[in-house]
């Protein structure tokens, strides 16, 4: 016997329901936060770095926010680097690591992270 | 005594498994739509060559959510091909548009960019507002 479960939208019969339509299901995996915390990238002179050891001992999926400019409160997802214009995140089997662009202007940016469960690969 | 609920990915036992082979666990959090929309931008500009250099062009769409927090935010723009690109990309010239989102405590600033040198373009870009904090 193969057991499971799913949970529906309201509004939708669990029985029937497309899986666009469960909030749940054993039968699909989801993105499951295990830390997520502020932190702060101090930019000095165009160089910086944040480090945030979490030892998974993989490379887990992750998000970054953080803002566009020092304290201005406006928040962009981090992306990997493309040409140097942007900040930065990247992910090792034991840290987070995040670091700015060429072109970040000094000072203190303000953001989140958020270290899933879920491995990359 | 701690009560909560776990559910394991199909072949893993519930009580054994790893944590990575838990499809949930009311010890962990997840990601939770709070809203979700569209928005649509016209006639963004094609690019030009600035001192040699190619310029995309630009269009910015401003929105209110007004939620008072900086929420986790995703978005997806189509340029008309039927490509869905993820914000936060930069585009190359000719061959992809780039797509870049910021979000404050009140607004939602999409920028598109057009990478075409030639051609006028229309977007549209799809959002997702978590409950999370960004």
């Amino acid at each position: 016997m193969i057991y499971g479960i799913k949970i529906s939208k309201p509004g939708y019969d669990v029985k029937t329901a497309d899986l666009k339509d469960l909030v749940l299901s054993s039968e699909k995996n989801l993105f499951k936060i295990k830390n997520t915390a502020n932190f702060s990238l101090v930019v000095s002179g165009g160089t910086g770095q944040t480090i945030i050891n979490h030892n998974l001992g993989y490379a887990p999926t992750v998000l970054v926010y953080m803002e566009t400019k020092p304290g201005n409160g406006q928040r962009s997802r981090l992306c990997f680097e493309r040409d140097g214009t942007q900040a930065y995140a990247c992910v090792t089997p034991t840290q987070l690591i995040i670091f700015p662009g060429s072109v970040y202007s000094d000072g203190t940016y303000n953001g989140r992270y958020y270290i899933f469960h879920d491995p990359i690969e | 005594m701690a009560y909560g609920i776990k559910v394991s990915q199909t072949g893993h036992d519930v009580k054994t498994c790893d944590d990575k082979d838990l499809v949930f666990s009311s010890d962990w959090n997840t990601f939770k739509i709070k809203q979700s929309g569209i928005v649509y931008c016209e006639n963004i500009p094609c690019g030009n060559y600035d001192i040699g250099v190619f310029m995309p062009g630009e269009k910015e769409v401003i929105i209110d959510h007004n939620l008072g927090y900086v929420p986790v935010l995703l978005a997806y723009a189509d340029y008309g091909d039927g490509r869905f690109i993820i914000n936060e990309l930069n585009g190359l010239k000719d061959e992809y548009d780039g797509f870049k989102v910021k979000i404050s405590s009140k607004q939602i600033f999409f920028l598109f960019e057009n990478w075409s040198s030639t051609l006028t373009k229309n977007a549209v870009a799809h959002y997702f507002i978590f409950e999370e904090l960004s």
